[in-house]
């Protein structure tokens, strides 16, 4: 037999030969320093390698996991619940509605159908209404606002101009603070303030 | 309660303590691999756990025709591949033939030094392997930690790869001997 070839060799060290194979390497190895010397090495080799050391693993690792599996849990379940809450209210409203009608459920069901017909017809007209309001204002705005600038040319000439420049600094900061105020209120509310 | 479908199936109903005992019987063997896959401890804990909580919220889909821990190693080994995709890390292909110089997988004619095996102690020998790891192409090197630090079957890490057995055997071959190499060119 000649020399080993690498996956001869491997396979003879993993005892992944034949067994008539494995004799055959065995003798070969009886008569072959060079081999036995290669065969010593690998075994050497992947005993070392076998025994390399553990990395160690924090004691709390497995509290630690188990904490964020909870916390991803928690938010989820929150919102089941609260759709579950109001899905069930709706439940019981409903069957509440419909015991205390005496009504029978198809009756009921009938009638909310004429009834939503009713609301749509009422809805249209409404917003009919509202178009009509919206064509009106648009003829009467520019009366409006040539009897509003008429009105204030009026005021102004009443008044000396310091007192008319006075007033309108005033009117400035008071608006400024006011932007300024709600514009921070709502930084803060939505958690995207300036600092934090 | 120590059986894997058993603690699986438990967790199903809700019982957390069961994925508890999961996590503390696999953690181990877990950082081992991820550990020697990306080098670095704090970074391996983090990868370690995000195993665990793909597990958790894919145990669903758990086929218990499986072994567990090769379906956890198999998360782990995505989750491997997609950091050094990021990384840019380059990952041959394992169906890729991987030779360093030309003499390619034959034994090498010994020389007059002597043997790393004979030259360094077992614990400087185990130091010296942990290292040259490192230096190994990526997909041997799992495949090298698969074997001899998780001690998983040729047939465990071929379902894993979904590669064929024999294919998988080489490339363990093939990184034993790179190994080997660079031992050699260090003394």
């Amino acid at each position: 037999m000649s020399c080993l070839g690498l996956d001869r060799l491997y396979r003879y060290l993993d005892r992944d030969l034949k067994p008539e194979d494995a004799a055959e390497v065995e003798v070969h190895l009886a008569g072959c320093p060079r081999c036995r010397e290669e065969v010593e090495l690998r075994r050497t080799l992947d005993q070392a390698a076998s025994s390399l050391p553990d990395l160690e693993v924090p004691a709390d690792f497995a509290e630690t996991v188990m904490g964020r599996i909870i916390r991803a849990e928690v938010p989820r379940k929150s919102w089941l619940a609260i759709l579950s809450i109001g899905l069930g209210t709706l439940g019981i409203s409903l069957g509440t509605l419909i015991l205390a009608s005496g009504q029978s459920a198809m009756g009921l069901l009938q009638g909310f159908g004429r009834d939503s017909l009713r609301s749509l017809q009422a809805v249209f007209l409404l917003v009919l209404k509202f178009f009509k309001l919206i064509l009106l204002a648009v003829k009467v705005l520019p009366e409006l606002a040539e009897t509003g600038l008429h009105g204030l040319s009026r005021i102004s000439a009443s008044f000396p101009a310091g007192i008319l420049a006075f007033s309108a600094v005033l009117m400035l900061i008071l608006i400024s603070t006011c932007v300024l105020g709600f514009r921070r209120s709502f930084l803060v509310r939505n958690d995207i303030g300036e600092d934090a | 309660m120590n059986d894997d479908q058993e603690l699986v199936a438990a967790t199903l109903k809700g019982n957390r303590k069961a994925f508890e005992m999961i996590i503390r019987k696999y953690q181990q063997p877990l950082l081992n691999y991820i550990g020697r896959m990306v080098g670095e401890r704090e970074l391996a804990l983090d990868f370690t756990q995000d195993v665990f909580l793909r597990a958790y919220a894919c145990l669903p889909s758990y086929r218990p025709q499986f072994k567990l821990s090769t379906w956890l190693f198999k998360i782990a080994s995505n989750l491997v591949i997609d950091f050094w995709r990021k990384k840019k890390i380059p990952t041959l292909p394992l169906d890729q033939p991987i030779e360093e110089d030309g003499d390619g997988f034959c034994l090498q004619i010994p020389d007059d030094k002597p043997s790393v095996a004979k030259t360094f102690e077992l614990g400087e020998l185990r130091a010296r392997i942990d290292r040259a790891l490192a230096r190994l192409p990526a997909a041997l090197r799992e495949l090298f930690v698969w074997r001899h630090v998780n001690g998983l079957s040729y047939e465990e890490m071929a379902e894993i790869k979904g590669l064929p057995v024999g294919t998988v055997k080489n490339k363990v071959f093939q990184a034993k001997e790179l190994i080997r190499r660079h031992l050699e060119e260090e003394t």
